[in-house]
């Protein structure tokens, strides 16, 4: 027994099903975000990404299941729990075409008592908004940046942040993804990112979801995901075949020239090299996994055991 | 971790930020509206003054406003589609106090257009020498026993009777808001009804003229119509229902009336349809609802 209990996460959910008619939204989805953690929340498009992070606002109802922010159950308390979150949202949601977005912002800060008007002003500036510009006739890069804006001024303890550097040009990109940095460190707030661009959020992140039509399939520290992901350069016969202990931790299979074959695979390194090794393969390299190759692969393989 | 503290808010700042949103969201209606207002004004002005009539400001005139009661709630939830993703329910309130705020800041926009819209008429009137209201002598008896038998009394429309136009028009704001927040897609489900009305009329119309179908249409028209509480009385306090032509010996006819409109069966009427209609705001509320 340790000294200290594991801090509860700030966000968890508990069996979280939504449907709409027909269509799985979410199932069953157990997802656990440490206080603090910057948690990446990958998957295709219609995975369930969005709806997720909405029924954490309490914004989409869930049909199953239960969903707890900051200590709030979001379905007693979704009010409580979007006071303390800034939400950029996937699509246009949280803008008013007709208005001015100085004005949206001034009629947003209303709502948050924590509202630093100083930090809004800096944000305005670096993000180079313009207020005086209608919401309808900004881009979507710089309809974004007011989003950005809005979620990020009060300072909430808790960020939803749904394809945050979508619309934005390379350059805008790297601001705000330095902002973000910026903003996390002096903050340190609770941050779920959706993103498709694993990327450009690698340094940020320190926890990996992936959902796959509406089930948490995968779910795991970046370091445990980067620590036991490994591309194994093999050297073998073309009649060989992996015995079943080395099949099972295999994830993706990339076949090369003549006897040269890479196998992705889940596990301790020394214990998989034993096994090609085992198997009669000659292991040429083992290397490392970008966390956006690493993504990549929990997307498209079945097996997920390790990181459930 | 913060802890979990309820939050707190009044609903006059809340009611007060949708009353700016509102406010901004129906500016261009507003605009044009007004500009239509003047237009209709300076025309019934110049009219007058050429032919040498007067106009007079009436109550009923102000019932022109009601299909922008009617069509008002569609331009305040405009940019939040209560059953799409709308911004509003993002704010760290209660989904009903939002809606709650942003219905009641569309109620009092549609107030002040029935305001603006009563001061130009008024000076309208003034402008053309007109009456502001009706000062006639009106026959009052039983239907039945015709135009000789009546009493002629003296009508000057009272106070309350502007307040006709100001009831029916919040009266289907409500009804508007009701099946806009309550169905989610409310003109299909508007339009399906008025089909499906249409079909029994013209199936009623087609069995004969003395079936039961027809009748018992017919009846049903006339209680929500021309009842002791029907609409006529909630939205012209009576004025269709009360009175009927009749004719006179000679050329023309004449209002018979068989009874004045009166407070009591106009606020009572009123409450029965603004009753409803609220009914069924609270209804379409229920569906949005936040514990």
């Amino acid at each position: 027994m340790t000294d200290r209990e594991p801090p509860a996460p700030a966000v968890r959910t508990r069996g979280l099903a939504k449907s709409y008619g027909r269509e799985t939204a979410l199932d069953g989805v157990d997802l656990a975000v440490a206080e603090g953690g910057v948690y990446l929340l990958a998957g295709t498009n219609g995975a369930g990404k969005s709806t997720l992070l909405r029924c954490l606002l309490n914004v989409e109802r869930p049909d199953r299941g239960a969903a707890f922010a900051l200590g709030f159950d979001t379905r007693l308390n979704g009010a409580e729990v979007r006071a303390r979150t800034g939400y950029v949202a996937e699509t246009g949601e949280g803008t008013y075409r007709w208005m001015r977005a100085g004005r949206f912002l001034a009629l947003h800060s209303g709502f948050y008592p924590a509202w630093d008007e100083e930090y809004a002003s800096h944000l305005v500036r670096l993000l180079e908004v313009r207020l005086d510009s209608r919401l309808g006739a900004l881009s979507k890069g710089q309809a974004r940046r007011v989003q950005i804006v809005a979620a990020l001024a009060h300072r909430p303890p808790l960020l939803l942040l749904d394809e945050l550097t979508d619309g934005l040009d390379p350059l805008a990109r790297e601001e705000v993804l330095a902002l973000l940095a910026e903003h996390l460190a002096d903050t340190g707030a609770t941050t779920i990112l959706s993103t498709h661009l694993v990327g450009e959020v690698e340094t940020l992140i320190d926890h990996v979801g992936v959902l796959r039509s509406g089930r948490l399939v995968a779910q795991a520290p970046a370091e445990r995901l980067l620590g036991r992901l490994r591309r194994y350069h093999v050297d073998a016969a073309e009649s060989w075949t992996a015995p079943p202990a080395l099949e099972a931790r295999v994830l993706r299979r990339e076949t090369g020239l003549g006897r040269s074959l890479r196998l992705v695979a889940a596990g301790d390194e020394a214990e998989t090299a034993a096994a090609i090794a085992d198997s009669g393969a000659r292991l040429l390299e083992a290397s490392r996994l970008s966390l956006s190759e690493s993504v990549l692969i929990l997307l498209q393989s079945e097996r997920h055991h390790d990181f459930a | 971790m913060t802890s979990p503290e309820r939050l707190r808010r009044s609903f006059g700042p809340l009611l007060g930020s949708q009353l700016r949103t509102t406010g901004l969201a129906i500016h261009r209606e507003a605009a044009l509206a007004a500009a239509a207002l003047a237009l209709t004004c300076l025309l019934a002005v110049t009219t007058s003054l050429r032919f040498h009539e007067r106009f007079h400001a009436l109550p009923e005139i102000l019932l022109a406003t009601l299909p922008i009661a009617l069509l008002l709630p569609w331009a305040v939830w405009r940019g939040d589609p209560p059953f799409g993703r709308a911004y509003l329910w993002t704010l760290p309130v209660r989904r009903q106090q939002a809606a709650l705020a942003k219905i009641a800041a569309g109620a009092v926009w549609l107030v002040l257009i029935l305001f603006v819209a009563l001061i130009a008429l008024v000076a309208t009137a003034a402008a053309t020498g007109g009456a502001i209201g009706l000062h006639e002598v009106r026959l009052v008896g039983p239907p039945e026993a015709g135009a000789a038998a009546a009493m002629p009394v003296a009508w000057s429309t009272p106070a309350w009777m502007w307040l006709i136009p100001f009831g029916a028009a919040l009266t289907a704001y409500a009804a508007s808001s009701a099946a806009l927040l309550g169905l989610r897609h409310p003109l299909r489900w508007l339009g399906g009804a008025a089909v499906a009305l249409a079909l029994l009329v013209v199936l009623a119309l087609n069995m004969g003229p003395h079936n039961p179908l027809y009748e018992g249409i017919g009846r049903f028209a006339e209680t929500l119509i021309g009842g002791r509480w029907g609409l006529d009385f909630a939205v012209t306090g009576g004025t269709a229902s009360l009175s009927h032509d009749v004719d006179v010996p000679g050329p023309g006819s004449v209002y018979l009336w068989r009874a004045l409109p009166t407070t009591g069966a106009w606020a009572g009427a009123l409450a029965v349809w603004l009753g409803a209609a609220l009914l069924a705001l609270a209804l379409a509320l229920r569906r949005h609802w936040e514990r």
